[in-house]
């Protein structure tokens, strides 16, 4: 009886997880409890604005925007890359993605002189092998980290054309206006993978004909193996190669019978999109925000709202929705600490850039002030009661 | 104030009861504030029971062992909530009690006994805990009391 509540206990509590050490450069950026924001920046088509609420003890969204030379030598070809990683288990995999993914797209663009869909899907396949191999070398010590990864949306704009990748539930949503009557229209540009969508789950099921339980409804959720909602990630090596899936990892991770072929993809969905005049700003956010607004809403507010600190207003709208869900007051709600506060919303991290049609025509070869922001958290001992929070 | 030994008595006679399946009794769904959308009052948040049953809860709780416990217990047994109320894995008659107990001061050796007792029932009967309450049925809802 004691060993088996000692078991219990100790499977509640995660093993301690914050084996990176953060090498984020938050040029500029302010915390304000358990907010950080960047309200406003320059990248080389136009604004961007960026906001982060951190819910988990250890911050799991994690996030950057690099603009300049896209390539390892400085002659270019120039852009914006943005990145949104939403972890899953621990911060591990999403902070991997943060240190490495922007700088494997650099060498394969060097490589092959221009930017490309086939550059993107390197850069991740690379990213994805990278994390594999720290699992492998870490798995003796700290196998936990096998069961832990991370959702990973992309964008790249780059002579007047827009890259998305996508892997997982995060979201780009273009806000594009319409002549005629002047509205702005939301127009989602990535595909997702949840398996609360039904084509997932019957991509799900086509992938594993001989497994009628690779997808379960538990409590009103869809779940791959009952264990996690994405179809596809970055990490979660546990569902993808059988020699990770066996002890010394936890036992509600293991899976029954050995595994085939990976459950999870780590197979990117790339689209292109060529941008035109009248697109006037992409959001891109991670499944915090997409929970508690819709598409239209995101784009409203961001149209409705000055272009300097549109990301934190989005934040806001979510966290007020999220309140509402739980039936609190918001200003209540801004008062409870990280860790605990993941039971009333997730990680929220959103990322508004700005299109101006002007500096979308400048040719890919100008020279411009590279910037890298990242998106921020907080990582000291806390109270359960956040210590600052000034209402916004 | 209660003493740690006679709450493990009484968790363990109320444990006994929810595991043995030996009384029941009907809680009135009208005595139950169903999923009111009105917002708690400053400085509070809202948990239901598995029976509906709404408790609107001071936020300090919140740094409590005993809370952080039972939210933890709905994650593990509900996943995380995403488009409603919070719900915790255990009916009204003990959440009540778990209130009584913190209103009256409680003593860290009387969490720490509550904490284990509830594991305990967690391990023993969670599937007799919490499934009952889920169903989306039109039968008077039973819970277990003591």
């Amino acid at each position: 009886m004691l060993s088996e509540l000692m078991n219990f206990l100790r499977a509640c509590f995660r093993p301690g997880s914050d084996g990176f050490a953060r090498s984020g450069s938050d040029a500029g950026g302010r915390q304000d409890g358990l907010l950080w924001y960047k309200d406003s920046g320059q990248h080389l088509n136009g604004e961007f604005s960026m906001a982060v609420v951190q819910a988990n003890n250890l911050l799991e969204d994690q996030s950057q925007i690099e603009s300049g030379s896209l390539s390892s030598n400085e002659s270019g070809p120039y852009g914006t890359f943005i990145g949104v990683y939403d972890g899953h288990g621990g911060p591990e995999t999403s902070r991997f993605i943060n240190d490495h993914l922007f700088h494997h797209l650099k060498r394969f663009t060097s490589e092959q002189q221009s930017m490309s869909v086939d550059v993107i899907r390197k850069a991740l396949q690379a990213t994805e092998e990278g994390f594999m191999s720290v699992v492998a070398r870490q798995w003796s010590i700290a196998p936990q980290i096998a069961a832990v990864g991370s959702c990973c949306l992309v964008g790249v704009i780059c002579n007047g054309t827009l890259y998305i990748a996508n892997l997982g539930d995060s979201r780009a949503v273009l806000g594009r206006a319409v002549k005629a009557t002047g509205e702005v229209l939301a127009m989602q540009l990535s595909t997702e993978h949840n398996a609360s969508i039904e084509s997932i789950r019957q991509e799900l099921h086509s992938m594993h004909p001989d497994d009628p339980n690779i997808v379960v409804l538990k409590h009103n959720v869809w779940r791959v193996k009952g264990l996690i909602q994405v179809s596809r990630s970055i990490g979660d090596v546990y569902l993808k190669k059988a020699e990770f899936n066996r002890e010394p990892l936890y036992a509600k991770f293991r899976l029954r019978d050995p595994i085939k072929r990976p459950i999870l993809s780590s197979d990117p969905s790339i689209s292109v999109h060529h941008l035109q005049p009248h697109d006037q700003f992409i959001i891109f956010a991670s499944d915090g925000l997409w929970e508690h607004l819709s598409n239209q809403q995101a784009v409203d507010i961001v149209q409705n709202n000055p272009r300097s600190g549109s990301a934190r207003k989005l934040v806001k709208a979510a966290l007020q929705e999220a309140a509402k869900k739980r039936e609190m007051r918001y200003s209540d709600l801004k008062k409870i600490d990280r860790g605990v506060r993941r039971h009333f919303h997730d990680d929220i991290t959103v990322i508004v850039v700005y299109l101006d049609s002007n500096l979308m025509s400048r040719a890919s070869t100008v020279k411009f002030p590279s910037i890298s922001v990242r998106g921020g958290g907080v990582n000291l001992p806390h109270n359960t009661l956040a210590p600052c929070t000034t209402p916004t | 104030m209660i003493s740690a030994k006679r709450l493990i008595e009484m968790a363990k006679k109320w444990q006994k009861m929810a595991t043995g399946n030996r009384k029941r009794i009907s809680y009135p769904r009208n005595q139950v504030d169903m999923h009111s959308s009105s917002a708690a009052n400053k400085g509070h948040f809202v948990v239901y029971s598995v029976d509906h049953k709404r408790f609107v809860v001071p936020l300090k709780y919140l740094s409590m062992n005993i809370f952080k416990e039972l939210l933890r217990w709905a994650e593990e047994e509900f996943g995380l909530p995403s488009n409603g109320p919070i719900t915790l894995p255990c009916d009204g008659v003990f959440l009540d009690y778990v209130m009584s107990l913190v209103q009256e001061r409680i003593t860290e050796d009387v969490e720490k006994a509550l904490i284990t007792s509830m594991i305990a029932c967690h391990h023993e009967a969670s599937s007799s805990c919490s499934d009952h309450g889920l169903r989306q049925s039109k039968d008077p809802i039973i819970v277990y009391g003591f």
